[in-house]
């Protein structure tokens, strides 16, 4: 997210597509998105290199969910990851299509992380499913996930796949201490839910009632020119709990969250990306 | 013999005199306290629904219109309200085989309560059982269950990820399942590194890789059985919670159904079935309807689909009853007798369910009375069989027609039979009575007792006063003005003549009541309050009026000439008779001109009607009849060389009945006898082979049918009618027949032999035999037998050709 005077634009916004239930929720959750804020999506699908290796590998073998074993071949595992990517191309293109958004796709091979970060240095959002393909079983944030969390140079959206309902902006809830990247969470926040036309949470996270007061008018100040709705709701300072069910009280409200919050340091905010299934906008 | 009289004016008409009433008008008789005329058939009803054996239903049998119906369902619902009301009946549904939905009994009155505390329990339960699992104490529970089975799984990939990392192996997840392979710098060992290791290290490794995948795969074969063990511990969970969030509220209306063992039972049925289906109360499942549209639906126990499986359907409601109920079926189909099972289209699929079975008159009747048009039950498909197989087996079963005949065999319902206790009235017509019992051999046993209904009355004094009550009655019951004594006195003497007997009383009430209505509506009319004898002869005038069309045109024809009938002069072998037409309620009498000839023959009579089959057998016999009287009285000692043809002159629609048969042999009479016939008398009546003149119908119709062509050409006081003596008594004949025969201007001659009829018509005495056996000379009798013994000679000589030929 590139800020310049007077505001911020966001232009480019690159999925990374893996074909999983959670990365094509992210593309519904980034399409929306780039049409609110008329910018272009831009489709990533990285071919595990660790796949290939390991399909030419001639120890070793595929044990399927039914307790099968099979034989592992390079051309098979290529056909696989091709399949994969067209059904990746096919799901970004629908949803461009129904959001009227300018789109591009391709395919790279390598690293997945290596690859997304590379490719994410020119864009202004990254966007990808909380959990990817190759998760354990019982992990509730993806390894690739958590990499870009730590390493990638750009804002992050992370969406989850939601067993009912298709995704669809209806409120945005922002994370606000006062802090001046929380400020640019407020500032991106308050952007998207004009642009939406929904309303704007803000959650204060204060214990000191006169502090707060200031903080509201610091906060109010800094988005009265945006005609939003603007809801107002103070929670003590980190209280995981009380923080944890607003937002889990309603699953389907975007979370604007600042990484470089001092009061909210990044592994708070990795434990509260594990509990919560709301898609999450991480701002640097 | 002595000459017949023509009858005095008072025999042809037996008048009511309305001074005999006490009354001024109609309005002052008190209803009558039970059917005129009826004893019979009231004692049959009352023996009919007092017994209570099997079989012992009613068929009331009479024509249309005599009131069976109301007599019948009057007496019923007398009866019926001292009786006690029967049960309820619901169907619920048999929750182990919705297909077989259960009869539920309950004590009248009952039924709608059930169907609404059960609505109410759903209600409740719907809101209860959510919050019972909403608890923190069922959370906690139920996370332990939940942690206990990912932690199974955590376990085992934890656990072959660790022993992979100390050999340099990872678990990888690839697109069709996972994988393990050795690593290098975090990453999959690239191919080419792994090729430039030691054969050992590589052996090392792919033995490792080994262990690890059989170690994986038993693992995978296990996890389903920990999904299993985890998915029945939350079920116990939930049962155990549902128990006790169910368990207080169904506790309640158990205690309230207490008395009532089958509600409870179901009670006790429906809180298995909440429990095993406890989830539905969690997340109802969405009807496939709003599913598709994404419209969401009215939370309404009705309209969820799947909570209609503890609805109760009630069948027979007796809260509002009074008695045992008397039902009459205005529309007897199979499916409004036996009930049904309705169908409900959903997204094109239909089905049925317990829900949608509807009862039929048998269920409304059931402990009570059901009466039926007996003509409509058979003309309905399977309609009788139904009723029948109903009454036969003592059970509803409610079957579609598809399943009663078996013509289709997709699963369907199949509910539990409900037990059947109910008297059936049917109503009909005699001649249905009587072919059902011919035809089918069921119906003696099912419908036992006969209520045959009398169409007439005696015309007593006593009677007389009855029917003015009844006239008061049926004006009272239509709201129709008051009748005065003379317009009552009236209305009794036309229920004479509607009888065709002088000495009846119809018990017709339809006719009855329109003539009253039409009384009233001339009243009216003339803007008067009581209605008057005039009123009333104003409505019997103007209904023959009405339908008297066809008659007008028949008497214009004749008097234009072109139906030839003489009413003067005199005719050999040419007679007039006398038929009544009845094309529609109104029949009227005219006469026919019926011709004999006679020549050499061998003794028979040819009815032309016959021949060509334009007559009915009954003409026939009389035609018959005719050859037997000649024969005997004739002819009995030689052969009756004679051939007779006899007709009804332009009759081209057939002929039925034996009423002409004294007319024919009047003209045969006349033809043999050569001696001309006054063609100013017309004859009615029947022949026996004695010569004696017998009884028919009509008699009315048929003088006033020749009186009126007489009077349109002019009565000359010649004119008459002959009937037969035993007809008198039902005389009823119109008043200016009555007036013309007062004036001597007409006649009616009651005839008991042909002799006396012969004598009338020729103006010749008919001949006694004397003792030498010989009728006198000049008489008709002895010209008919000299006629006879001519022919008969002369067939003899015919019948000896050789002996003429030697003569010559």
């Amino acid at each position: 997210m590139s800020e310049r005077e007077g505001g911020f634009t966001l232009r480019r916004i690159l999925v990374a597509l893996d074909a999983s239930a959670h990365s094509l929720a992210a593309v519904e959750a980034a399409a929306e998105l780039a049409a609110a804020m008329q910018a272009e999506m831009e489709g990533l699908f990285v071919e595990d290199i660790n796949l290939i290796r390991l399909a030419s590998l001639p120890c070793t073998r595929e044990v399927r969910h039914t307790a099968s074993v099979a034989s592992l071949d390079l051309e098979q595992m290529e056909r696989a990851l091709k399949a994969q990517a067209a059904e990746a191309r096919q799901a970004l293109a629908a949803a461009a299509r129904r959001a009227h958004v300018q789109w591009s796709f391709r395919v790279a091979r390598g690293p997945v992380a290596h690859e997304v970060l590379a490719a994410a240095a020119a864009a202004d959002l990254l966007t990808l499913g909380k959990l990817g393909r190759s998760r354990s079983p019982q992990a509730r944030l993806g390894s690739t996930a958590l990499r870009m969390l730590a390493g990638a140079p750009v804002a992050l959206l992370l969406v989850e796949h939601r067993r009912v309902g298709a995704y669809r902006l209806r409120r945005v809830l922002v994370v606000y201490d006062g802090s001046e990247s929380a400020g640019r969470a407020l500032d991106v926040a308050a952007r998207l839910a004009e642009a939406s036309c929904v309303n704007l949470t803000v959650l204060m996270l204060t214990d000191d009632s006169e502090a707060m007061q200031d903080m509201k008018l610091v906060a109010a100040h800094a988005i009265e020119r945006r005609s939003i709705e603007v809801r107002w709701q103070a929670l003590g300072l980190f209280e995981g709990h009380s923080l944890l069910r607003v937002i889990q009280s309603d699953e389907a409200a975007l979370l604007v969250l600042s990484l470089s919050s001092p009061r909210l340091p990044q592994a708070t905010v990795g434990k509260l990306l594990e509990h919560i299934r709301n898609p999450v906008l991480l701002i640097r | 013999m002595e000459r017949i009289e023509s009858l005095e004016p008072q025999a042809l008409y037996r008048g009511c005199d309305p001074e005999q009433f006490q009354f001024k008008t109609s309005a002052e008789l008190d209803d009558l306290k039970v059917s005129i005329g009826q004893a019979r058939a009231v004692e049959a009803v009352e023996f009919g629904t007092g017994i209570h054996r099997e079989g012992y239903n009613l068929f009331a049998a009479g024509p249309t219109g005599t009131g069976k119906f109301k007599m019948v369902s009057d007496f019923l619902r007398q009866k019926a309200a001292a009786e006690p009301i029967p049960s309820d009946w619901c169907y619920v549904n048999r929750f182990d085989d919705p297909q077989k939905p259960c009869a539920l009994e309950l004590p009248p009155g009952q039924a709608v309560g059930l169907r609404q505390a059960m609505e109410r329990l759903v209600e409740d339960l719907r809101s209860s059982i959510p919050a019972a699992f909403e608890t923190e104490d069922y959370r906690t529970r139920k996370q332990v269950i939940e942690e206990e089975v990912k932690e199974h799984h955590t376990k085992v990939f934890d656990d072959l990820q660790q022993q992979g990392q100390e050999k340099g192996i990872a678990l990888v997840r690839t697109p069709g399942g996972l994988a393990f392979a050795p690593m290098q710098k975090n990453e999959v060992m690239d191919p080419e590194e792994f090729q430039k290791l030691p054969q050992q290290e590589r052996e090392r490794i792919e033995k490792d890789i080994k262990a690890l995948q059989q170690q994986l795969q038993a693992s995978l074969r296990q996890a389903p059985q920990w999904d299993r063990e985890g998915r029945e511990k939350l079920k116990a969970l939930n049962r155990e919670v549902a128990t006790f969030a169910v368990g207080h509220l169904i506790d309640e209306l158990r205690k309230k159904y207490t008395a009532i063992p089958p509600a409870v039972e179901f009670l006790n049925a429906v809180q298995q079935d909440v429990i095993e289906n406890v989830e539905a109360f969690l997340n109802p499942p969405e009807s496939p309807l709003a599913a598709m549209t994404g419209t969401p639906q009215p939370q309404q126990t009705k309209s969820q689909p799947f909570f209609r499986r503890y609805l109760v359907n009630v069948m027979v409601d007796h809260s509002k009853s009074e008695g045992a109920p008397v039902v009459y079926e205005d529309n007897p189909t199979y499916q409004n007798l036996i009930g049904q099972a309705e169908y409900m289209a959903q997204l094109g699929a239909i089905f049925t369910d317990f829900g949608l079975l509807r009862a039929g008159a048998l269920h409304q009747a059931n402990g009570g009375y059901l009466l039926l048009d007996a003509v409509r039950v058979l003309s309905q498909p399977y309609a009788w069989e139904g009723l029948k197989r109903a009454l036969r087996s003592g059970q509803i079963r409610i079957e579609s027609l598809g399943q009663a005949l078996s013509l289709i065999s997709t699963a369907s319902l199949e509910p539990e039979p409900i037990p059947l206790s109910v008297k059936v009235l049917l109503l009909g017509e005699r001649l249905l009575y009587y072919l059902l019992c011919q035809r089918d051999d069921e119906f003696d046993e099912l419908f036992k007792v006969a209520v045959d209904f009398n169409e007439e009355i005696d015309r007593s004094p006593a009677n007389q006063l009855l029917y003015a009550k009844l006239i008061g009655q049926l004006a009272r019951q239509e709201k129709l003005l008051p009748f005065d004594r003379g317009a009552v006195a009236r209305v009794i003497e036309h229920s004479a003549r509607i009888a065709g007997d002088a000495e009846k009383l119809s018990l017709h009430n339809r006719t009855l009541s329109d003539l009253l209505r039409e009384a009233d509506y001339w009243t009216r009319k003339e803007g008067r309050a009581v209605v008057a004898a005039e009123d009333v002869q104003r409505a019997i005038d103007s209904q023959v009026y009405r339908a008297s069309r066809l008659r007008d045109r028949y008497r214009e024809e004749v008097l234009r000439g072109t139906l030839m009938i003489d009413t003067e002069g005199a005719k050999v072998g040419q007679v007039n008779g006398l038929s009544v037409v009845q094309p529609g309620r109104f029949a009227f009498g005219h006469p026919s001109r019926i011709t004999a000839r006679v020549r050499l023959g061998r003794g028979e009579v040819v009815d032309i009607e016959r021949e060509v089959e334009l007559s009915g057998p009954i003409h026939s016999k009389g035609v018959l009849i005719l050859s037997g009287f000649l024969g005997a009285r004739y002819s009995s000692d030689r052969s009756l060389s004679l051939s007779a043809s006899l007709v009804f002159e332009q009759s081209y629609s057939g002929v039925e009945g034996d009423s002409a048969s004294s007319a024919e042999l009047y003209a045969l009479l006349s033809a043999l006898a050569e001696t001309p016939i006054k063609q100013s008398l017309a004859v009615t009546g029947s022949v026996n082979q004695r010569g004696e003149v017998q009884a028919i119908g009509g008699v009315n119709e048929k003088i006033e049918g020749f009186f009126d062509l007489c009077h349109a050409r002019g009565l000359t006081g010649e004119q008459g009618v002959l009937i037969p003596a035993s007809n008198v008594k039902h005389l009823m004949l119109r008043r200016d027949v009555v007036e013309a025969v007062e004036a001597g201007k007409f006649h009616v001659y009651p005839v008991q032999t042909i002799d006396q009829g012969i004598a009338l018509l020729t103006g010749l005495e008919a001949g006694e035999r004397d003792s030498a056996g010989n009728f006198p000379e000049g008489s008709v009798n002895h010209r008919v037998e000299a006629r006879l013994i001519a022919l008969a000679e002369k067939r003899a000589a015919f019948g000896q050709p050789s002996q003429s030929r030697g003569e010559t």
